[in-house]
This record gives C-alpha cells, structure tokens and sequence, in this order.
C-alpha cells in the first residue's frame, strides 16, 4: 500500500505539469491581452489608450516573449516555490491566494459533507422502503436535484431568502475560529447550493448500491441469523453498499472545487471561484495557472485518499 | 473482522431521517404558504395609487437630471474664492455609522494619474485624496476649490495663480505648494501612462509652475484654454503627498494602497481585494464638519441582481459609484415600488453613450461612401425605443449626437438632420433612399456580408440584435454580432478584426465636446483605431481649445458638427444612455453629477433618520 501511495504521489507531476500546460496553452489561444486589460481597467470603456503605451506594458510585463518562454519560466518559478507575481494585482500571488483557498476548501468540505449526510441516510431509506411512497418521493427528490443547474437553484435561493424572509447571507467573510457563527451564516446556503446536486447523484448511488447488496445470500444469512434489521442494514448492507458513495464522494470534493465559481459569485463568497473568474477576466495567467495548480493539486490528493480508504472499507483490494 | 459500531447507531440514523423528512415536508409547506403573498403583490401593482408613485418617481428624476451647456470660461483677471463652509454644510447631519454601500467595483489599481477605470480604479481611490479644484457637489456643473482655496486668473489668461486651504495629508503634514506642483508634473510625464489625466499634456507644460511661497504657486498654461480647469476638477486629477510619491514606481503606486498619501476626507482602513473596502472619517480633514460617518463599508458585488437583493433586504444603503453603473432603468424603479420608495431610483441624464467604429482599412468601410450610408441609414430611434423604453416607467436613452447631450447648439433639435429625420414614427424614407444610393454607388447595391465586434453584456447584444435586423431589413446589409469577452473585445477593436466595432459605453470626463474631441477623434488611440483625422476638424478643435468665448466655442463646435455629419468619419453615434443609481431615501444632499467620473469624495452627503419619505404611503424600513 505504501508503495503504491508513493507511485501515485510521483505521478502527481506529470498530471499536474499536464493540467498547467494545458490551460496555458487554452489561454494563450483565446484572444486578449492582460496589457490592454491593465491599461483599460478591465472596462469596455478604455478612456484614452494609446497603442505605444500598450506596446510598452506588453514589453515590460513579458507578454512579447514566446509562450514556450513564458511556461518556462513561470514553470521554473514554481520549482523554486514560487506561484509568480499577479499581473493585475502586482503582489505575489500566494498573497492573494491563501486566504481563498481556505474559503473555497471549507465551502467544498461543507457541501460534500452536507451532500453525505443527507443522502446517505435518503439512499437507505428508499432502498429499504422499495417502491413505498417514501422510496418514489425520494426519487423524485433525486431526479430533481440531478437535473437543476446548481447556478439556477443557488439564483432560487437567494431570490427565496430575499423574498420570504428579506434575509440574505452577511456580506463579506468571518473566519469560522473567530466568528463561527457569522461564518455558518455566510457558507451554509452556498454550500448547500453546491451540495443539491451531489445529493441528489449521492442519494441515488446509494439506493441502488443498497438493492444490490440487500439482495446478496450473505444479507439472507444475516437475517436467518436473527439479526435485528436495523443491524443488518447499518452494518451489513450498508458498509459493503459504501465504497461506490465513497468514490463518488472524491468526485464531488473535486466538482465542489471547481463548481464554486458560480455559486462564489451568487453569494458573494470571497473564494478560489471568484479569483479564477477574475484572473480570466484581466487575463491574469499567473494566478489563473496558480489556482490551477491548487485546484489540481487537491483534486488529485483527495482521490489518491479515496483509492487509499477502500482497502479500509474492504480488505479484499490490494494494491499493487 | 468485524466492525464494531462506536455507540449503538439506532438513536442516531433514525432521528437523522426523521428530520430529514420533516425537512423535505418543511420545505414544501413554505413554498405552498408563501403562495398567497404572490397574489398579493400582483394585486398591489394594480391599485391606481402606485401609478401616482410612478409619476412622482419620474418627477424626481427630472429633478435630478443635471446636463450642462458647453462650461463657461472663467473671465481673465478674476480671483475665485471657495468658501470653506458653503451655505448646505449646516444642514448635514453626523450619525456615528459605517454606512454600507453597495458595486460591483473591484479595485485594482490605486493611481488616479494612472488608470481609466471607475470600477478598477476610481471608485475605491476617490474617498482618499482632494483635487485642487473639483465640482460643486450641489451646483454639479460649477468647478469650486478643493485643495485650491482660491485662485486668480492672470488678464492674458494664461496664468493661473492658485492659493492653498490650510490642509493636511493623513500623516499630519502639510499640504504645501511643493506638493501640488510636484503633482501637476507627475501628471504631464511625458513616459507615463496617463488614460484619463493626458489633457493636462495639453495644457500645461510639464517643469513650468512656479512656487511663490508655501501655500502660493503659479501655474502657466501653453494658450487660454476653456476646459483647463474642467479637466483639472475632474476626480482623477487627485494630489499626493510629494514627500511619498516621489520617486514610486507605477508597480508600487497601482498596487498597494498605503504607498500613495492623500489628504481625503476617509482613511482606507481594510482592503479585501475583490471583497471589502472599509473606510475610516479622516477626522483631521481641513473641512469643517465633513464627513457626516463614521467609515464607509464598500461590499463588493460582481452579481448586479444580487447587489438589488441586498439592497431589498437592507444589506446596503446605496449603489457605489453611485451613478456609475449599469443598472438598468426598469429594474431600479421596479425596486423603489417593491420597497415603497425606500429604495429611491435616480438618473444621470445621457451619461454614456453607444457608436459604432467604423474601420476604414478594410472593406467595405474603407469607402467614404458606405461609412456614410452607415451614419444615415441607422435606426436609432428603433434602437432606443426597442431597448431603452418601457411601458411602465418611459426612455432611458436618446438617439447619439456626435458631442454630449445639450452641448452643442445645432444638436439641440435633429428632427430635420439628415440621418436622425422621422416620418410617422418611421425613418425618413430620403435618408433610406440616399443610404442605398450610396451603397449602390460603391458597389454594395445587393447589400454586404459583415462581422460585427462586440462586448457581452446583454443590453450591447439587444442594441446589435436591433440594429442587424434593421440593417438586413432596409440595406440587405447582413451583419454577424460577434460578443466577446472585454479582453477580447479591445484586441478585437485596435486590429480591426472584425470590419465595424459596437463600443458598449463610452463615459464622458467632461460634460464638454471637448472631450469627445479628446477621447474619440485623436491618434494612436482605441477609439480611432485606423487614425481617422479631417483637416477642417483639426484646425476647428484647435481653435475651439484656445478660445474662452463662449459664443465662439458654441459656433467652432457647430462647424464641427457640419464636418462630422459628412458621415465620413469612423465614429457613428448611436445612442446616448441615461446612467442609474439607486439610494435610500434618507441619504440626503446626493446630486447627479455632470459625469459619472465626479465626485467620487464621498464627503458631501449625510444620513438623516428624520427624512421625509417620498412615497404616500409611507416606506418601507
């Protein structure tokens, strides 16, 4: 097992190396220019601009150089520890980055626990309750969640706080070791946005993971056995239904990561998603590739530590 | 091996999916409960007294539209005083609050010599620094001093001799003559990159101020000039502390707040890039009794619906900028309904304005004559009454003139101007048949096939969506609306990758022709990308600059006018777009400017619980 944690770990470079060089190149063949983008302020309204002075920014920010130099060279900053400089904001970007990551991470982990909570328990209960209203309902529930847009149903939802209740989340972020109230308040709603749709996906794996493995010889034993069903269900079912839910749940940390973005915009959530959204706006391929990077690196540690805890849930994988 | 349950699951799974049933049932009873207030308000909207708030809302706008004439020129000879405490300082009212506020500003650069945006820029700049003169917060169209407390025009007008107020910059220093001259030479670096400051270059001579004394210098002007001091009142033409500025490079200045000293009347106290702007009272600030808070709190919304949901639900008391977004005519007066007149929407009259840039390297508009049918078979009326106007609540635009609305006498009244001219409701069918004829005349009698570039918003892409179709209707002329992203679009525009260019908005510095002349019919700039110029008009905007009579200016911009409706030009105006804010109806003494770009202090405006509210019925809180 170690050695294969350690061979999954080595890999992580060349599949991160691969994600930077990939949206490097996507950017650089999108039109637009993060001098123009400095020079304008990132209006449409440019004021007066004159192309020498563009010329000129271009020059003394690099954008001039071949693209292969550019990578080369912030690829090189990178090894040395270093995520660049933002071309908008002129500050390191590690700066800027910091205090967003931890925003987005907790946004992510809230959905995805949100999304388990509810839709394990959903899952179990329809599977149990096989074609009962409880069961139809619950796929009801489930096919809704699949088929709304997240940005749709996180819009619903602050058009619903505003018009119902003429509460919306507090604007700005609390950090949650300081003001932990606040910062539930702020987050709970985005991530239950985020998590309506993993839910609903979740609650449904569930469901039919559970049919499956109710129907297996060794559930039929467990009941002969005498076993109360809630025994049944919790620890023999439902443990063997997980390990699906359980990959689906590395999937969702990795989606919930790279779905904030709208949802960061709707409410206002000071996050990864809104720094993307603006590094592509001002063309800011610095602290884009940066929260590329991160978003990539995390993605890929989460799935190594979902592959790691099926050999936890079921002792019969072995790594090799 | 087995696992061991902990603690005996039972108490726990089956409470959790208890309240998650109750949860679902919850949900579903809300909405069902909430039903009938939807009826409710459907029923309100047809009770006749919202109607009367309607026409007491559009009263209020009217009051509040601000368009000026071409400025008058301050006589030669005169000395100006600016009385530190004017007359409407005694009625503002401290109130010891964060006033929260509202925008989708998000700062990025911190250098007003430097940058041309409000929204990166200005907006968050504006509450920290003084100009040496600015605009009259409540006569908007009067230049008044700011750091100047007086001034004194020499009789050739050429000489400007301006006294200093007895300031101070936010770490107690003085504010000095030094400072203000170092200043207007920062300005007129000639290696700079100066978007919305270049027209002092103009102007003034960069090295030849003079310092008289401490608080006295001379400033010398190349000719005598009308919009000198329109300009300089203009926000962006703020003053920094010498003894920090001096020798910044434009990295640290843009990027970092506390590089750059002012003598405003707020102290930035927090910054969150892309989230908050908090604001402290600069309490030693050399005007008696300014300003009325205790700090500013800018909330950074990008999402224009969700900054009207937290102005609905009291997040926010006032849209940043406050007049310069884009907030759209409908919906902030469908807003003050909603809130019965808490929420009060208000106008600046033709603020900002649609074009089409013609480029004149590539066909077909590289023929004189296809720019022409273009400039007189355009629609703008359709456009505005397709776009801008609503049923309920009436236009928000007017068809584009070439110089600002009210400016320029022979713009005044376009009903007899060829390319403007209407029939019944319809355009006038000579400018159709004198389009075509044009048209036929450089080969395109069947029409043309055309790209069309263009920024993303949804109005920009509505105002495309109208013109193409009345374009393909009456010329065949078969345009592709091509929206991109703003990066793109700039790109797009300077190369002239597509043969005509939509410019989305284009915001005035000056209610002046003047400077349409600057922004729009220079060289080497985005807005002339292919260096469009016309002798005549050269000789006309030269003379314009250096003429103080106001009657001669208003004749030079007329012959102007003459010039640019040849249709020759890369520009044709489009549509001139009224800008809208909205605020709650206890914060008191706002006034539209002449310009989104002014009066961006934040000093002059004050809370007052006991405000009268507008609406009848009394408003919401």
């Amino acid at each position: 097992m170690k050695e294969y944690a350690i061979r999954r770990l080595v890999l992580f470079i060349p599949t991160t190396i691969f994600a930077t060089m990939l949206v490097f190149a996507l950017f650089w063949i999108v039109p637009g220019d993060a001098a123009y983008m400095i020079l304008t302020g990132g209006d449409d309204d440019a004021g007066k601009v004159s192309l020498d002075q563009l010329d000129k920014l271009r020059e003394e920010l690099g954008l001039n150089r071949p693209i292969y130099t550019q990578y080369g060279y912030w690829l090189w900053d990178i090894v040395r520890g270093d995520l660049g400089t933002s071309i908008w904001y002129r500050i390191p970007v590690w700066e800027e980055l910091e205090s967003r990551f931890y925003v987005t991470t907790q946004l992510a982990v809230m959905a995805v626990l949100m999304a388990m909570v509810v839709a394990i328990p959903l899952g179990v209960m329809s599977a149990v309750k096989q074609d009962t209203w409880g069961d139809y309902s619950s796929r009801v529930f489930a096919l809704i969640g699949i088929a709304t847009p997240t940005f749709w149903f996180a819009i619903l939802m602050v058009y619903g706080l505003a018009y119902w209740f003429n509460w919306l989340p507090p604007l700005g972020y609390a950090k949650v070791w300081e003001e932990p109230w606040t910062n539930l308040q702020q987050l709970f709603f985005p991530a239950m946005a985020l998590a309506f749709n993993d839910l609903a996906l979740t609650s449904r794996i569930t469901r039919s993971s559970m049919l499956e493995v109710l129907r297996e010889d060794y559930m039929r034993t467990a009941r002969a056995k005498g076993l109360k069903e809630f025994i049944v269900v919790g620890r023999h079912a439902l443990k063997n239904a997980l390990l699906p839910v359980v990959t689906m749940s590395g999937y969702q940390f990795g989606q919930a990561l790279g779905g904030v973005i709208i949802v960061e915009s709707i409410f206002v959530v000071p996050g990864m998603g809104t720094l993307l959204i603006d590094s592509i706006i001002h063309r800011d391929f610095i602290v884009l590739q940066a929260v590329v990077l991160l978003i990539a690196a995390v993605t890929l540690t989460v799935n190594l530590a979902v592959d790691l805890l099926y050999g936890l849930l079921d002792p019969r994988i072995r790594y090799s | 091996m087995r696992v061991r349950w902990p603690i005996n699951p039972k108490p726990i799974i089956l409470p959790a999916l208890v309240v998650t049933l109750l949860l679902a049932v919850a949900c579903g009873s809300t909405a069902v409960q909430q039903e009938p207030q939807v009826v409710e308000k459907e029923v309100i909207k047809e009770v006749e007294v919202v109607k009367e708030v309607e026409k007491e809302v559009v009263k209020e706008v009217v009051k509040e539209v601000s368009v000026t004439a071409t400025p008058i020129p301050l006589l030669k000879g005169q000395t100006f005083m600016t009385p530190l405490s004017p007359d409407w300082v005694a009625k503002g009212k401290y109130q010891p609050i964060v006033l929260e506020i509202v925008g989708r500003a998000r700062i990025g650069q911190w250098d007003t010599h430097y940058c041309a945006s409000l929204f990166s820029c200005m907006v968050g700049a504006g509450p920290r620094f003084n100009g040496l003169v600015t605009y009259n917060p409540v006569d908007t169209a009067e230049v008044t001093g700011d750091l100047a407390e007086s001034w004194e025009i020499s009789p050739d007008g050429k000489t400007y001799t301006f006294k200093l107020a007895d300031a101070n910059w936010h770490d107690g220093t003085p504010v000095t003559s030094e400072d203000i001259v170092f200043n207007f030479d920062r300005i007129t670096d000639p290696n700079a990159v100066r978007s919305r400051t270049g027209a002092l270059k103009t102007f003034y001579e960069r090295g030849t101020a003079r310092i008289i004394d401490e608080r006295t210098f001379e400033v010398p002007l190349k000719f005598p000039a009308a919009t000198f001091l329109t300009f300089l009142a203009v926000d962006y033409y703020t003053m920094y502390a010498k003894h920090v500025a001096d020798g910044l490079t434009q990295e640290d200045a843009n990027c970092c707040p506390e590089n750059l000293l002012g003598s405003g009347p707020w102290k930035l106290k927090n910054w969150d890039r892309g989230t908050v702007r908090e604001y402290e009272r600069n309490t030693d600030y050399f005007k008696p009794d300014r300003p009325y808070f205790d700090g500013l709190r800018f909330n950074v919304i990008r999402d224009v619906n969700r900054i009207y949901a937290a102005l609905q639900v009291g997040q926010g008391f006032i849209t940043d900028g406050p007049w310069a977004s884009t907030y759209r005519g409908e919906d902030i007066f469908r807003i003050q309904e909603e809130t019965k007149g808490r929420l009060q929407a208000g106008f600046l009259k033709g603020g900002s304005g649609t074009a089409f840039i013609l480029h004149q390297n590539q066909p077909p508009f590289d023929d004189p004559r296809v720019r022409r049918a273009f400039y007189l078979g355009l629609d703008r009326q359709a456009v505005v009454d397709i776009v801008y106007c609503t049923e309920a609540y009436g236009c928000f635009a007017s068809m584009g003139t070439f110089f600002p609305v009210g400016t320029v006498p022979s713009e005044m009244d376009m009903s007899d101007v060829p390319g403007y001219r209407y029939v019944n409701g319809e355009k006038d069918p000579r400018d159709i048949a004198e389009a075509k004829r044009l048209l036929a005349e450089a080969g395109y009698a069947d029409g043309f096939k055309a790209d069309l570039n263009g920024g993303s918003s949804i109005t920009g892409i509505r105002v495309a969506e109208v013109v193409t179709e009345q374009l393909r209707r009456d010329f065949n002329i078969d345009f592709t609306m091509r929206p991109v992203d703003t990066a793109t679009y700039h790109v797009n525009t300077r190369e002239g990758k597509h043969p005509a260019t939509l410019v989305g908005g284009i915001g005035l510095l000056i209610r002046d022709p003047a400077d349409i002349l600057n922004q729009v019919f220079a060289l080497s700039i985005e807005k002339n990308p292919d260096d469009w110029t016309n002798p005549e008009l050269d000789k006309l905007a030269l003379a314009q600059a250096q003429s103080l009579k106001v009657e001669e200016r208003k004749g030079l911009f007329d012959d102007m006018v003459e010039v640019l409706r040849g249709g020759e030009a890369q520009w044709v105006p489009n549509t001139w777009v009224d800008q809208g804010s909205m605020m709650d109806f206890r914060i008191q003494n706002w006034h539209a400017p002449t310009s989104i770009q002014h009066l961006h202090k934040w000093e002059h405006f004050w809370w007052d619980p006991q405000a009268a509210c507008p609406h009848k019925g009394g408003c919401e809180q």
